[in-house]
């Protein structure tokens, strides 16, 4: 066993009618942190019990008791790395910046209830039920989390994010949404059948793929994968996309998508931003988790169209061996740059709203807009009677024609084939945080430097 | 050190593809790993479970925060991998995709053995709190799955998982699931 790996398989079955293994942390088994941690009071109520019918356990502790432990203890110290949504899940979302602010940039005058935030992951859920097993809805129920236990380096007081988050509206939203829109329209099945062999991903900026979202719902159903919590110090500034949910929660409670229809999943083109510096910054990566082709395929689809922001942008590395898996499988997959959905007219000010102003089209022209049929035959074009066919865009696309290329990268294998299990980098995801050595009580995030545990010069590793 | 246990068992009408992603599971888990990896390794999984479950049939999951209880249950699975205790022991044939009268199953299992008053056992406790009624519905158990991102491997002192079968033609047959000992599954609704 060794530090970095410390489960080692034990146990293993390899026989045609059956196959598993078991793991074992030998390091859990020679120290007893729970019987040592003074700090934190583990109350068990009517044990043994099934939780489904009733049990209550309780893990109590109060930042000054915790408090109390470490600054009457002789302890050294030591940093270790922990998923940065469990640590969120259970410190609260500010973890270890409970004095900093999140910016919002767009704020939005519009009236808005905070109470409603209550039920933003109901709300934001697929309309069908078949994609339900896809929705990923830990951003959606951040808002509402209350802290689970009390750092000892953090105030006793909690701001639930709720009470700090604001709906905004951008421009960028506004035109996201019109091109939202102009999709939808596209996706009508009342003119246009084959769309249900479709599923179609928005991996725009978060606000942005936000606001597309809440423009195609009225064709295609919106499956959201936000898989992170915002963080005053994160590398992914999802709060803005949150705010952006916040802002188009009524529409999309308004449940408007039609029954069935084609799902929409919906990435944050910044989950994988650039990270360097874990002092500064909190590591609330993730990364796209949309269905593989053979799970596609149960659902009757075949076809995938992913919209990137321009027409020359690619799928991000998360999505490589998943995108080369589904070529290979025979499946047809094209691009759509976003902004090939334009407007021949600038686009309004944020101050119209989202119901005025400019209409988008494919190729931006009403004339060219049912093209896109022919560039994408997964339809045909639709021609009211008595107009002329569409016209060829006057602009060069290459989405149509792209094809996924295989890439190594800490987010994919590079294998020609691609990968169902594509590699995460070590350490993806996390947050350094202090522990005491002895008891292996987690004192706060290592970025937080109001800790009583910082008078110790005896860190390891970070 | 007391212990608390999450446990859960899927039963799947066969499809092949979905056996084919299981069994790689298990084949890929490393013999040794990190926490991070391990935590990776299960979301990757899950996906999985939460993408077919619309063919799962029966099921069961657990969760005691009695320490012996939990050490007793513990055992109890891995005795049962070991022992083939609910695997056949001799093979069922070719599955027939196309003869619908004789469905077959594969059933995956999960099991952690988590530290007991953690922030993981306190998250499971929560993720397992679910009334009476709703403990056999589909939708408890995707509120489970998808909210196993949770477990903190740092708390979790043991973790197994198998898959029945390995090999297609020793899949489990609709006899096999009528027998007093997968009492214990079931049916979702």
């Amino acid at each position: 066993m060794s530090a970095e790996e410390p489960f080692e398989r034990d146990e293993h079955v390899d026989k045609p009618g059956i196959i598993g293994a078991r793991w074992w942390q030998e390091g859990l088994a020679q120290v007893d942190p729970v019987a040592r941690r003074s700090a934190l009071k583990g109350i068990l109520i009517g044990a043994g019990a099934l939780v489904g019918v009733g049990t209550v356990i309780a893990l109590a502790s109060s930042s000054s008791s915790a408090a109390q432990k470490v600054e009457g203890a002789d302890e050294d110290f030591k940093t270790d790395q922990k998923p940065a949504i469990d640590m969120q899940r259970e410190y609260g979302w500010n973890f270890g910046a409970t004095t900093d602010a999140l910016v919002f940039d767009g704020k939005s005058t519009a009236p808005f209830d905070k109470a409603s935030l209550a039920s933003l992951s109901l709300d934001l859920v697929p309309a069908n039920a078949i994609y339900a097993p896809f929705f990923v809805r830990s951003l959606l129920e951040a808002p509402t989390a209350l802290r689970k236990t009390t750092p000892a380096g953090d105030p006793d007081t909690f701001t639930p994010l709720k009470d700090v988050l604001v709906p905004i509206f951008t421009a960028a939203m506004d035109a996201a949404y019109r091109r939202g829109k102009a999709l939808a329209n596209l996706f009508d099945a009342a003119h246009h059948d084959g769309t249900k062999s479709i599923a179609v991903i928005v991996d725009l900026p978060g606000p942005e793929a936000v606001a597309f979202a809440a423009g195609a719902s009225s064709a295609l159903d919106p499956v959201f994968l936000f898989d992170n919590w915002p963080h005053p110090k994160g590398v992914v500034a999802s709060h803005l996309a949150l705010a952006a949910c916040a802002y188009y929660q009524p529409l999309f409670a308004a449940k408007s998508t039609p029954k069935p229809a084609p799902p929409l999943f919906v990435l944050d083109r910044s989950r994988l931003a650039a990270y360097s510096d874990d002092a500064k910054q909190f590591d609330n990566r993730y990364v796209g988790r949309v269905p593989s082709t053979p799970t596609l395929a149960k659902l009757g689809i075949s076809r995938v169209l992913y919209i990137t922001p321009t027409d020359t942008d690619r799928e991000l590395d998360d999505l490589n061996d998943d995108f080369v898996y589904t070529v290979k499988q025979g499946a047809q997959l094209k691009l759509l740059g976003a902004t090939t959905l334009a407007s021949g007219v600038p686009v309004a000010t944020p101050d119209g709203g989202a119901s005025d102003g400019p209409q988008y089209f494919y190729g931006g022209d009403p004339t060219t807009h049912e093209w896109f049929w022919i560039d994408y035959p997964w339809s045909t074009p639709y021609t009211p009677k008595g107009q002329k066919p569409p016209v060829e865009p006057t602009f060069t696309r290459t989405g149509p024609s792209y094809a996924p290329i295989a890439r190594p990268s800490p987010f994919s294998t590079g294998a020609m084939s691609g990968s169902l299990t594509p590699p995460r980098p070590i350490a993806f995801g996390t947050v350094p945080v202090v522990i005491a050595a002895t008891t292996g009580v987690i004192l706060g995030a290592k970025m937080s430097r109001s800790g009583s545990w910082t008078r110790s010069s005896s860190w390891g590793g970070g | 050190m007391e212990r608390t246990i999450f446990a859960m068992e899927l039963c799947f009408r066969w499809d092949a593809s979905l056996h084919q992603t299981l069994r790689e599971h298990v084949k890929s888990h490393p013999l040794a790993l990190g926490h991070h990896e391990k935590w990776v390794a299960y979301r990757n999984l899950e996906s999985d479970l939460l993408a077919h479950l619309e063919r799962v049939e029966r099921g069961c999951w657990d969760y005691f925060n009695d320490d012996q209880r939990a050490k007793n249950d513990y055992a109890m699975w891995v005795h049962g991998m070991m022992t083939d205790e609910t695997a056949r022991l001799t093979p069922s044939g070719p599955v027939d995709a196309y003869r619908g009268d004789a469905p077959r199953y594969l059933t995956f299992t999960v099991a952690f053995l988590v530290v007991q008053g953690t922030p993981t056992d306190s998250a499971l406790f929560q993720l397992c709190d679910i009334p009476e009624q709703a403990l056999w519905q589909r939708a408890s158990f995707i509120r489970i799955l998808q909210g196993l991102g949770c477990v903190n491997f740092a708390s979790v002192e043991s973790d197994l998982m198998y898959l029945i079968p390995r090999d297609e033609d020793w899949s489990l047959t609709s006899e096999d699931l009528s027998q007093s000992k997968f009492e214990y599954l079931r049916p979702l609704y």
